[in-house]
């Protein structure tokens, strides 16, 4: 082993991303690999945003071996079971797990279809469930993990018009800090990453645009990606209107290599300075 | 405390317990009260009202000299919480003030949760939650005044070891309204969770919970694991009555609190002064 390998606490290590081919899924995926580690993808089935499954497989393969892949229903906590013991079986061990949520079309609660909702609340919080229920009796038997559950700034107030994006992100928090607190005398860490409008596809989308515009209450002649990063812009203190899907990753990793379980149970914001009107 | 004077009220979760105990405190102070109730056992769950519950504190309403219209429903399904709504503006014309209280609990650590402990107390305490208060929105807009209170929980506040079902749902309640918080407050309606710590009710006294809080002790009583639950908050009091939790309802659906929206109101012996926010 050389000495970077020693000093990289990701080298050898092996870590699940659920989300997989969300814009972030995909940043956490390369990172990783980067860093030494092997991944497993898991895509929400149903849900392909953007990159397919099997694209997001073909740029983290490591040495010809494409990574284990599977679709797995929000809800099917057996479907991940078996996927875990697939993992372990594969790779001989499991260090990491990563969920990262689907992104949902915002809507107001008055025009909200139950779809809208159910969705909303599987494609994170049931999807989070699945995935923790799964891995946790593994890093309980091993005396070691690391969790870290990605949602949208949704989770740290209330958001009108994403009422159904902020009830699964606040949940989560809400999983991570129990399941913190469960494990918190084993070197078992859950933490989680919030972000504010990350940089991806759904900002080509009219409800997206809408929810961004109507956030600061900005009058614009044309709705467009323009219009919805202006108003984003003028929302966010630091004025810049996105997050790079890149900057969730690292912040994700930074979890991910911390040497012990004294970081569990913590919320960090990539807000572009909205963490700063929080009360804590 | 503030008079409800001809307004009507519906609250879900009614047949007994907190429900119970605001349905006869609106009805007493001059209201109409429209209670849902599933009326029936989830498996897993703490244990839950009767059709005969719900017929009790039909009496106890009536008996006040007001009205009372019972609906057996599960708040899970969304088509049956907008017939609960289009029921309640048929036979009284109107929701002043809607409390959506139905929830329910079940313990037990994450790593071997049964998937049923996850999804019903979720689906209930949650989905349940959103879909009853979706169904009233848009009536509450039309009518441009309302009041809705969602009950969470201080469990909602922080993470609950062996209750991760439990606080995971709470926490989604809290995010839910403060997020129709901001969407309903140009039509002049408000909309706020309680956020209590455990109420003297089924859902507090049962054994599963006592032997969670005890479990030391073969068939733990009620005297075994008060000192256990008073140790959970400053003021060292074990539970709340009824009456704490309803007094924070009726107030929260007051007009003297027309400009609080989106809180979660702490009813907590100072637990919540353990927490950052």
């Amino acid at each position: 082993m050389t000495d970077i390998e020693l000093d990289n606490p990701h080298a050898g290590s092996v870590a699940i991303v659920l989300g997989a081919t969300t814009a972030v899924g995909k940043a956490v995926a390369q990172q990783l690999v980067q860093a030494g580690a092997t991944v497993a993808l898991v895509e929400i089935a149903g849900t392909s945003t953007g990159h397919t499954l099997e694209a997001v497989a073909r740029e983290v393969e490591t040495a010809g071996h494409g990574p284990l892949t599977a679709e797995i229903a929000p809800r099917d906590t057996s479907g991940f079971a078996g996927f875990v013991r697939r993992v372990v079986e594969r790779h001989g061990r499991l260090d990491v797990l990563v969920t990262v949520p689907v992104v949902q079309r915002p809507v107001v609660a008055d025009e909200m279809a139950d779809g809208d909702w159910n969705s909303g609340i599987d494609r994170s919080l049931s999807a989070a469930y699945c995935a923790y229920r799964s891995v946790l009796p593994h890093f309980e038997a091993t005396g070691r993990g690391r969790i870290v559950s990605v949602v949208g700034d949704e989770g740290r107030r209330g958001a009108g018009g994403a009422s159904h994006i902020a009830a699964g992100a606040w949940g989560v928090i809400g999983l991570a800090k129990s399941a913190a607190l469960e494990m918190a005398e084993a070197d078992i860490a859950v933490n989680v990453v919030t972000s504010t409008a990350i940089d991806d596809d759904r900002w080509h989308d009219e409800a997206h645009q809408r929810y961004a515009v109507d956030a600061v209450g900005h009058e614009v002649d044309s709705l467009d990606v323009h219009a919805a990063a202006e108003a984003l812009g003028l929302r966010h203190p630091t004025n810049r209107p996105f997050v790079a899907p890149d900057a969730v990753a690292r912040a994700v990793l930074m979890f991910i290599s911390q040497p012990d379980n004294t970081m569990t149970g913590s919320v960090l914001d990539l807000s572009q300075g909205m963490a700063a009107l929080n009360t804590a | 405390m503030s008079n409800f004077d001809g307004q009507v009220i519906v609250i879900t979760g009614g047949a007994k317990g907190q429900g119970r105990s605001h349905a006869v405190a609106f009805a007493e102070r001059g209201a109409d009260i429209v209670i849902c109730d599933i009326a029936e056992q989830i498996p897993c769950a703490s244990p839950m009202g009767s059709l005969e519950d719900l017929a009790h504190t039909r009496d106890l309403i009536e008996a006040t000299g007001h009205r009372c219209m019972t609906v057996q429903a599960d708040t899970r399904d969304a088509a049956a919480m907008r017939d609960l709504v289009a029921k309640t503006i048929a036979e009284f014309g109107r929701i002043d003030v809607f409390i959506a209280n139905a929830g329910i609990a079940a313990f037990g650590p994450l790593s071997s949760m049964p998937d049923d402990m996850w999804f019903d107390v979720v689906d209930v305490n949650l989905t349940g939650v959103a879909n009853s208060i979706r169904a009233v929105v848009p009536h509450m807009i039309e009518q441009g005044s309302g009041r809705i209170v969602a009950t969470a929980s201080i469990v909602g506040r922080e993470g609950g070891p062996n209750n991760a079902n439990y606080a995971a749902s709470k926490w989604g309640v809290i995010g839910f309204v403060k997020s129709l918080a901001v969407e309903l407050a140009p039509h002049g309606v408000t909309i706020n969770a309680l956020s209590p710590m455990s109420v003297s009710t089924d859902m507090c006294h049962n054994d599963k919970t006592y032997t969670l809080f005890r479990p030391d002790l073969a068939d733990p009583t009620t005297d075994d694991v008060r000192d256990t639950f008073a140790g959970l908050n400053p003021m060292k009091v074990p539970w709340l009555e009824l009456e704490d939790s309803t007094a924070s309802v009726l107030f929260l659906s007051s007009d003297e609190a027309r400009y609080i929206t989106g809180t979660s109101l702490d009813v907590a012996g100072g637990w919540n002064a353990n927490h950052c926010a």
